[in-house]
């Protein structure tokens, strides 16, 4: 019993001594101004910064390498507090958030044709450049919301990509994420936004979407802070003062205030018409409509809807060989046939909703 | 002759009963084209014409720029009428100039003719190959000046012709070598002299033993060897093909140069033919309209820029219930969103399907089944690749050799639970692409 004690309780100590010396001898120093430092980061390690999370960030701000201001979604308050650790003066600099430039969903805005391909915006472009009619539009299958860390980004029901400027920490890497580059930084105390990234003439813009920038340029007679840019209004955002408000004057709703309607509401205010539509189940099937329609031009537009539906079931169950080949083709290219959106969007309500929504 | 093959691959019924009968009938000219200046794998030509200009048929109106890239020329004659963005097969909207008949249909003065082809010398063939702006026409539409200029540490030693047609639905070829089988080995015979080769092949699949036989008389007494070979999808991949008719493998990421070989299509070869002999750009093909959506299918000579819209006018219209139109063969080709799309020089047919026809489900989960392995002709991993590239891990996708990956859709085909793999490669092979892009220039 005792010879037990002893033992462990002499192997507990050798144990204890080693362990004791080894951490002298090998101890690795840590700066505390480091340790201080990603305490005072967020700690998503969201890879705003450039570095490889945040205490890459804390190591090269100790060595002087990084700004005490790349936190970009810390925002000020987490540089002030790193500039305190490195006793260094935080340069303010204005918080910016991301603002996705389309405010065309598929409630206004024109599809080229039905996809059914790959849920991610850079999958899309692979099929013809993107269904959207409008080269510059949002695509609104979620690339720009996956590579949100902060949640800050919706998906809206009729695929469009909505940023809650609230919930926006400024980080960018949404930035990239869109492969049609239409989300930007602006200030985050500006509210007052041209959502449209469309340099189409007027025409061929009022063709494909019912909220674009047509290049009316009424905001630039009208307002102190706007300019034409290529076909689209540019909103200034070193001027301050912008009475009459541009969004006031937009004949298009494309310009946004969103002080007066924030940008989940869908704008609600500034719109009245068109209200729902689609919203209920949005692109329930739109799927196998599109195909539908190429047929040549105007005729049936009625009758679509109804084969359609007709359609899908049929196929379904058949396994027959006429079939199996062409699914291929529709896997491959997904971009189907198809045409005129407006059919799309006329049929879409209608469809059963057993599609989940992203078919399309 | 036995037939032979590859591994992998699948069976898709052939559906070519609709048109495989019929004979190639030309077709009258349109009153306008739209002719797109980007038809070529590599860099669009530049547009060298105005909006006004008078045109004659075979003037050049786009000049290629850089060397994989072709000129391209007018199919009809009259009078250009708008230089701009037009719908283009590949789903964008693409510069094109549209030209509007004068009802002459004249040729442009100056087309060369030689008499005696034998006396031309390879470098005289390339030139005039060139300026006849001469792609693949089986559909990837690769400039085939190109293709006669391999660099000089390569041997090539043979030169295949690919008639095995394998797309479902298509039968433009097939037509062409019963038809005009001389045209074919005429053609092939330059090909070989500016290649310098000695043998050639022509591989057909053992589903058309008509045009094999009306090749193998057009051929005797040269040393062209028609090869009859499984009728296995995709038997006309230029790599299939190698491993079927020389059991040579073609290393990853190489070209068919690689095992010296080099390898086009039977339309192809009667294009370099018409250059050659007669200086004839290529203006017209012969594509393949077909389908249960239209109500006569048939293998028409059409003029390159002749909107899809004549050709379904011409093939007697449209069914009811019309689904889908494709550009190309149903495995491979893509589909078009509006009938005002042209048909370009690598529009090997255009099948209209009827909605029951096609196979529409959500796609699900990978079940580890391994069908798609079983049928890559690439030996790929389809499976695996999908799975990473879903989830934008491409180093590893990449790991699995997608960018081997000849997006035939084979594994889409197979797939029971409908996932669309090819569709997934694309994205990847877009994101890698980017990838190495970008540090190279870094």
């Amino acid at each position: 019993m005792i010879e037990a004690i002893a033992t462990l309780s002499g192997l507990g100590l050798i144990a204890g001594l080693g362990l004791g010396v080894a951490s002298r001898v090998f101890a690795v120093y840590v700066d505390p101004k480091v340790e201080a430092l990603e305490e005072a980061l967020l700690g998503t390690n969201c890879g705003a910064c450039g570095f490889p999370g945040c205490s890459g960030l804390a190591n090269a701000l100790a060595e002087g390498e990084a700004a005490v201001t790349d936190c970009l979604p810390g925002g000020e308050d987490v540089a002030n507090a790193l500039a305190s650790i490195l006793g260094v003066d935080a340069d303010a600099t204005a918080r910016e958030v991301a603002v996705v430039l389309c405010k065309g969903g598929d409630i206004d805005a024109k599809t080229k044709f039905d996809y059914r391909g790959v849920k991610d915006c850079w999958a899309a472009m692979e099929v013809g450049g993107g269904f959207k009619s409008c080269g510059y539009g949002c695509l609104g299958l979620g690339s720009c919301y996956k590579a949100c860390n902060f949640g800050a980004i919706e998906i809206t029901e009729d695929r469009l990509a909505i940023i809650i400027p609230e919930k926006c920490t400024g980080c960018t890497m949404c930035v990239p994420a869109c492969p049609k580059n239409i989300i930007k930084m602006v200030p985050a105390d500006q509210k007052v936004h041209v959502l449209c990234s469309s340099h189409d003439k007027g025409p061929a813009t009022k063709k494909v979407c019912s909220v674009g920038c047509i290049g009316c340029t009424l905001c630039v007679k009208k307002t102190t802070n706007m300019s034409m840019v290529d076909n689209l209004a540019v909103v200034d955002y070193s001027v301050i003062d912008n009475e009459p408000s541009p969004a006031a004057v937009c004949p298009t709703n494309t310009i946004s205030d969103f002080e007066e309607a924030h940008p989940l509401k869908r704008f609600k205010k500034e719109k009245k018409k068109k209200a729902v539509k689609k919203t209920a189940k949005p692109a329930a099937k739109p799927a196998a409509k599109s195909d539908k329609e190429t047929v040549a031009e105007g005729e049936e537009t009625k009758k679509t809807e109804k084969t359609v539906v007709a359609k899908t079931e049929k196929v379904e169950s058949k396994t027959g060989e006429s079939i199996t080949k062409e699914e291929k083709t529709e896997t491959r290219m997904d971009s189907a046939v198809v045409d005129k959106s407006e059919k799309v969007e006329a049929k879409a309500p209608k469809k059963e909703e057993e599609g989940n929504k992203d078919v399309s | 002759m036995s037939a032979r093959g590859f591994r992998g691959g699948v069976h898709p019924p052939d559906s070519k009963e609709y048109s495989k009968d019929k004979a190639i009938e030309v077709m009258p000219v349109p009153e306008r084209v739209v002719i797109p200046l980007h038809q070529n794998i590599g860099a669009p030509a530049q547009a060298i014409v105005e909006p006004g200009a008078k045109v004659k048929k075979g003037q050049i109106i786009g000049m290629g720029k850089g060397f994989v890239s072709t000129p391209v020329h007018a199919s009809i004659s009259g009078e250009v009428k708008k230089v701009g963005e037009f719908p283009h097969p590949s789903g964008k909207d693409m510069l094109a100039i549209e030209i509007e008949s004068d009802g002459e249909d004249a040729w442009v003065e100056g087309l060369e003719e030689v008499q005696d082809v034998d006396s031309l010398t390879p470098d005289e063939i390339r030139q005039k190959v060139l300026a006849a702006g001469i792609v693949g026409l089986g559909g990837a539409t690769f400039p085939t000046h190109v293709k006669l200029a391999p660099p000089k540490e390569k041997k090539i030693e043979a030169l295949m012709l690919n008639g095995a047609e394998c797309e479902p639905y298509l039968t433009a070829d097939h037509r062409l070598m019963i038809e005009d089988p001389d045209s074919i080995i005429k053609g092939l015979k330059i090909l070989m002299k500016a290649l310098g080769v000695d043998k050639g092949y022509i591989g057909i699949e053992d589903n058309k033993p008509d045009a094999v036989t009306s090749l193998m008389r057009a051929a005797s007494g040269t040393n062209i060897e028609v090869i009859s070979l499984h009728v296995k999808y995709p038997q006309g991949a230029e790599k299939q093909l190698i491993k079927a008719i020389l059991n040579k493998e073609v290393p990853s990421g190489g070209l068919p140069m690689d095992v010296g070989v080099v390898v086009q299509n039977v339309g192809t070869a009667a294009a370099v033919y018409e250059a050659v002999r007669y200086g004839r750009p290529l203006i017209e093909r012969v594509t393949t309209i077909t389908g249960r959506g239209v109500k006569e299918p048939k293998n028409l000579k059409v003029r390159i820029g002749t909107p899809t819209s004549v050709l379904i006018d011409s093939a007697g219209g449209l069914t009811e219930d019309v689904s889908k139109i494709i550009m190309g063969g149903p495995m491979m080709g893509g589909g078009v969103y509006t009938t005002e799309v042209p048909i370009v020089k690598g529009t090997s047919g255009v099948v209209v399907l009827k909605s029951d026809d096609i196979r529409d489900r959500e796609s699900n989960p990978c079940i580890r089944c391994g069908r798609c392995a079983r049928a890559c002709p690439m030996l790929l991993e389809p499976g695996a690749m999908g799975i990473f590239s879903e989830r934008d891990m491409f180093e590893e996708t990449e790991g699995y050799f997608v960018m081997d990956c000849i997006e035939c859709g084979c594994c889409s085909y197979t797939c029971p639970s409908d996932r669309p793999l090819v569709h997934l490669f694309r994205y990847a092979k877009a994101a890698i692409i980017k990838k190495r892009q970008k540090e190279g220039t870094n």
